[in-house]
């Protein structure tokens, strides 16, 4: 019936939009059928009409036929995708599991690379991005920092913000914890009744605080955090139920909380939770006259959630209103507190995380970190795609004949493409299994007294799968698209079918060529990093702190926070002192407020007789409360005058001993021993100067630096922690136990933490420079191997191909120490391109660093000089091998080719 | 002319796949087809035609080009795939048993016991 023409065909190709195909074809109906009509002899009017009749309502039907057509051309476009992705996919696959060699290396390779920059965003993650596990929409959650409130400010906060669905407050307090056998100090956070009902919190056992716990008179109750239980209770699944003793009050065990929820301050995870009025009644010593109800005594921090629909704006007008409330109700306590909430505005919880160590000094880190592992990546990027190049070359043949068939190019390399992507993918798999298992390694893992990787509570979550399966797509892109983009050149295609030899063009070998001077540049810069830090730590570690801490083991007990007077706190010290002197092995033991190179220390405003620090920073002077023995238990050299003796007792006169810098300042050139400082209202004579010492860390310059007497300022110093310290002529680790067993004995209801080393307790002062050398030098390591392996693999691959040619040269007569030469010549010069570049790139970007660094310059000459030669050493020593196959190519099998 | 006839649901697609399944015709080609074989007894609104060819080929019974028609203009041609035409038997065998069963009640001469 219907002709069909032969250029039916190609029409089909004038793939028109699908409304103009509806158009034409409902048209040539209507036209069709309109001329039928005329020609069985109705008028044109007739014709139209009986037509529309007939066909219906056009509008309609057209409407209804673009409907049906997009719907149709939709669906096709999908399915056609998704089975264009899974053949894709399977053949990959094929492909893949048919060179299980280059597969494996491929994976191993890329699973280095992916995995290292899953471990560091797991960190990252826990930090920064996810700062409170275990609560509810933390999202919801705004912090409100700056300032402190007094209980009775915080109530009037609770009751007049409406914006908020709720405002809970807590503060962290060390408290003495004991379960009848040890006692220990723990982190307790004190917390208002509401608090876990506005964080959201779930209990894992038992129950959590309510209001009804936060009243007075109140049964004290505790709700422990899930890792306290597991460490202080190993043995018992549920402690719900058990007593404790808290600053030596007993409080009942009622619940257990969610196992990841570790508090509201991110830099610190808390032991357990008490209520606020349940803290005052077992609150240490030191507290003792402080009322709840004072509006004076600001000590809780808040967090609030946001009520439905309210905005931060809406939260932060409503807090200063109240503040401005509360400044006019109570002028006294209150003086400029308006202005003082105002200009602390509240922030969305998640923004404001990180409290205590700046927000910055994490941000920067935490970059200079993921800048690292990026580097490791590329620079496996770079050896994977060597390895596809040098695939792709191989696999010219398969590719051209495929491409011959019909296959466009864009087809091919979408598959190459897919190869690539399936390969990271099993890679990202590889590499976050490697994760979870480092992860699980490094939670027991911790860096001097404080820090401990299991209280950063990284783990692979659902944030950290996400990223790392996207880096690796990208490393995918970026390793692939060049192999994939060279082998479907299609130069090279008709070369391919001519003459089926494995071989590149000039184009691949320049770019195998620059993959290789990448990663010599990049390996260069890691080298460098890892050379500065280990040079840094060098440096801190032989700097001179002015005092010998080796020998000398420390440990901090908190007398304070058993209620008990000042004199009965004398005794113990004494009696502690008395039995550490006595222990054989021990040469010296003394107590002190601060020791070298701690964190803080104590400072007060002082004057003298003759001079009067102008207010400002100078006029607070530091220092430290110690027992007679302290400077020889430190080595610290006496210059003039006399250390502290058993005749400074508490009711003679008030002695103090100085440091170098503070006579020089004061007294340059003239005596300063029997001068009297006034401080604060205590006035102290001086009997002694000794050298400098380094109290907080070991880059700070010189500073000035008092003494005073423990044992006449108990009543004060007495009541706060202590760190004994005892000082032996052995190994210092083997008097830590000594140290804990004596305290045990004399005074067993006194808390003790922090017993080790005093190498080990100032490990933070080189925590970042160990850090960075560590951690450095590993990935620099993996750079170097990963390097070598790549010129390994490209000079080799390199002399595979030019076999016919060197045995044309010797046959010819070159001799094997020339073609040797020559191939390494050849490679040099790509090294050696790579270490200028890396260089160059290095001087930039050490200076991210120079902040972390000590005693080091971020261009420091040895370290630029030796990273490179290091570089270039292993560069050779990885281009020997292949150079010298070069050279015993004999000809006569060369020449009589494939 | 006798009065049309309504054309129960689905009725119209069994009849447009029996119409392709002679070869690959457009859609006037089928109009016309089935307003002679059935000596337009049907009188099926022609529009109607079209979403349902659009159906079908959405569900891959049919499958349409663009060709020439007999007078010489681009026309769009649908011709029946291996799944339509499977479908055409099983619809065909569907309708006859069903009219068979309608005609043996409505030609039974034994009045229900």
């Amino acid at each position: 019936m219907m002709k069909r023409s032969p250029l039916h065909r190609y029409l089909r190709f004038w793939r028109a939009d699908v409304e103009d195909d509806v158009d034409e074809e409902l048209r040539f109906h209507l036209e069709m059928r309109e001329r039928d009509y005329v020609t069985s002899g109705l008028s044109t009017n007739e014709a139209k009409l009986e037509t529309a009749r007939r066909f219906g309502n056009v509008d309609s039907v057209r409407a209804l036929c673009y409907e049906i057509g997009h719907q149709h051309e939709r669906s096709t476009r999908i399915a056609d995708f998704v089975q264009g992705v899974r053949n894709d996919v399977v053949f990959a696959a094929r492909q893949l599991a048919r060179n299980p060699g280059f597969t494996v290396a491929a994976v191993v390779t890329l699973a280095l690379g992916i995995g290292a920059n899953a471990l560091v965003f797991g960190f990252v993650n826990a930090v920064l991005l996810r700062p409170f596990p275990g609560v509810r929409s933390p999202d919801r959650l705004i912090s409100v920092g700056g300032y402190s409130v007094s209980y009775p400010s915080y109530r009037d906060f609770r009751d007049g913000t409406p914006a908020l669905a709720g405002l809970a407050a807590f503060s962290d307090r060390g408290t003495a914890v004991s379960d009848g056998t040890r006692t220990i100090v723990a982190s307790v956070g004190v917390v208002s009744g509401n608090y876990f009902n506005i964080l959201g919190v779930m209990p894992s056992a038992g129950r959590l605080l309510t209001p009804a716990d936060d009243e007075a008179g109140a049964a004290p109750a505790a709700v422990l955090s899930r890792s306290f239980a597991r460490t202080f209770f190993p043995d018992d699944a549920s402690p719900v139920g058990r007593t404790i003793d808290l600053n030596g009050s007993p409080v009942k065990v009622v619940g257990v909380a969610a196992s990841d929820f570790r508090g509201t301050e991110v830099d610190a995870s808390q032991a357990m939770w008490i209520s606020i009025h349940c803290w005052m009644d077992l609150a240490p010593a030191s507290f003792a006259g402080l009322n709840l109800e004072k509006r004076g005594w600001g000590w809780l921090t808040m967090i609030g959630r946001l009520a439905p629909g309210a905005s931060l704006q809406s939260a932060t007008t409503a807090l200063n209103a109240s503040a401005a409330q509360q400044e006019r109700a109570f002028p006294d306590h209150n003086n400029g507190f308006a202005k003082d909430v105002a200009s602390h505005p509240p922030s969305l919880a998640a923004d404001a995380a990180v409290s205590s160590v700046p927000h910055g000094v994490v941000v920067r880190s935490a970059t200079v970190i993921l800048v690292i592992v990026a580097i490791v990546l590329l620079i496996a990027c770079a050896n994977v795609s060597n390895l596809l190049l040098a695939r792709a070359m191989s696999r010219r043949r398969e590719i051209a004949v495929r491409m011959a068939v019909g296959a466009g190019r864009g087809r091919m390399i979408r598959q190459l493409l897919t190869e690539t992507a399936v390969l990271a993918i099993i890679a990202a798999v590889v590499g976050l299994l490697a994760t979870v298992v480092a992860n699980r390694y490094l939670a027991h893992v911790s860096i001097g007294d404080d820090f401990s990787f299991s209280s950063l509570g990284a783990h692979v979550d659902t944030h950290v799968t996400v990223y790392t399966i996207s880096i690796a797509l990208v490393a995918s892109m970026i390793f692939g698209v060049a192999p994939a983009f060279q082998g479907t050149n299609d130069g090279n295609m008709t070369v391919a079918l001519k003459d089926g030899s494995p071989g590149g063009g000039r184009s691949a070998s320049v770019l195998r060529r620059s993959l290789l001077v990448a990663q010599i540049a990049l390996s260069l810069i890691l080298l460098i990093g890892a050379g500065l830090f280990t040079r840094s730590l060098q440096r801190a570690l032989a700097a001179d702190p002015g005092f010998d801490g080796s020998h000398v083991a420390t440990a901090r007990i908190n007398v304070g926070l058993i209620p008990r007077d000042s004199a009965r706190v004398g005794a113990i010290y004494d009696e502690l002192i008395r039995r550490l002197q006595n222990t054989p092995g021990v040469h010296f033991a003394a107590m002190a407020t601060a020791l070298p190179l701690d964190r803080g220390s104590d400072s007060e405003r002082f004057r003298l007789d003759d001079y009067i620090p102008p207010p400002g920073p100078e006029s607070d002077l530091e220092l430290a409360d110690v027992t007679p023995g302290f400077f020889q238990a430190f080595s610290i050299p006496l210059l003039s005058g006399r250390r502290f003796g058993d005749q400074d007792a508490p009711g003679t006169q008030h002695v103090a001993i100085i440091n170098e810098t503070m006579a020089r300042q004061y007294w340059k050139g003239r005596e300063p021993l029997g001068r009297r400082v006034l401080l604060g209202g205590d006035t102290v004579t001086i009997v002694g100067v000794v050298r400098d010492s380094k109290y907080h860390d070991l880059g700070e310059p010189p500073q000035r630096y008092l003494y005073r007497v423990l044992g006449q300022h108990l009543g004060s110093s007495g009541l706060f922690p202590q760190q004994i310290v005892v000082r032996g002529s052995g190994n210092a680790s083997q008097l830590v136990p000594l140290l804990r067993k004596t305290i045990g004995n004399v005074a067993p209801e006194v808390p003790v933490s922090g017993a080790s080393t005093f190498d080990e307790s100032t490990g933070h002062v080189v925590f970042a420079q160990r850090l960075g050398a560590i951690g450095l030098g590993l990935f620099g390591l993996l750079a170097l191997a990963m390097t070598s392996i790549g010129i390994y693999g490209v000079v080799g691959y390199g002399v595979t191909q030019r076999t016919r040619e060197i045995g044309v040269r010797i046959a010819l007569g070159a001799r094997s120490r020339s073609v040797l030469a020559l191939v390494l010549t050849e490679n040099l010069s790509t090294i050696v391109l790579g270490l200028v570049l890396g260089g160059a790139l290095s001087v930039l970007l050490t200076r991210a660093i120079s902040g972390f660094l000590f005693g080091v310059s971020a261009l420091d000459g040895v370290t630029f000089a030796g990273a490179t030669i290091t570089l270039l050493i292993v560069g050779l020593a990885a281009a020997l091998p292949p150079a010298l196959r070069a050279s015993h190519v004999d000809p006569a099998v060369s020449l009589r080719g494939d | 002319m006798n009065k049309p006839v309504d054309l129960f649901q689905g009725t119209l697609d069994v009849l447009i796949l029996k119409t392709v399944s002679w070869g690959a015709v457009h859609g006037y080609g089928i109009a016309r087809w089935l307003q002679q074989t059935t000596d337009d007894v049907l009188q099926i609104e022609e529009g109607s035609l079209y979403p349902a060819l659009h159906r079908l080929e959405a569900r891959g019974w049919i499958v349409a080009e663009w060709g020439l028609s007999e007078n010489n203009r681009r026309a769009k041609f649908y011709e029946l795939t291996a799944k339509g035409r499977k479908q055409l038997r099983v619809e065909a065998s569907t309708w006859s048993r069903f009219a068979d069963a309608v005609t043996r009640v409505l030609d039974a001469t034994t009045q229900p016991a």
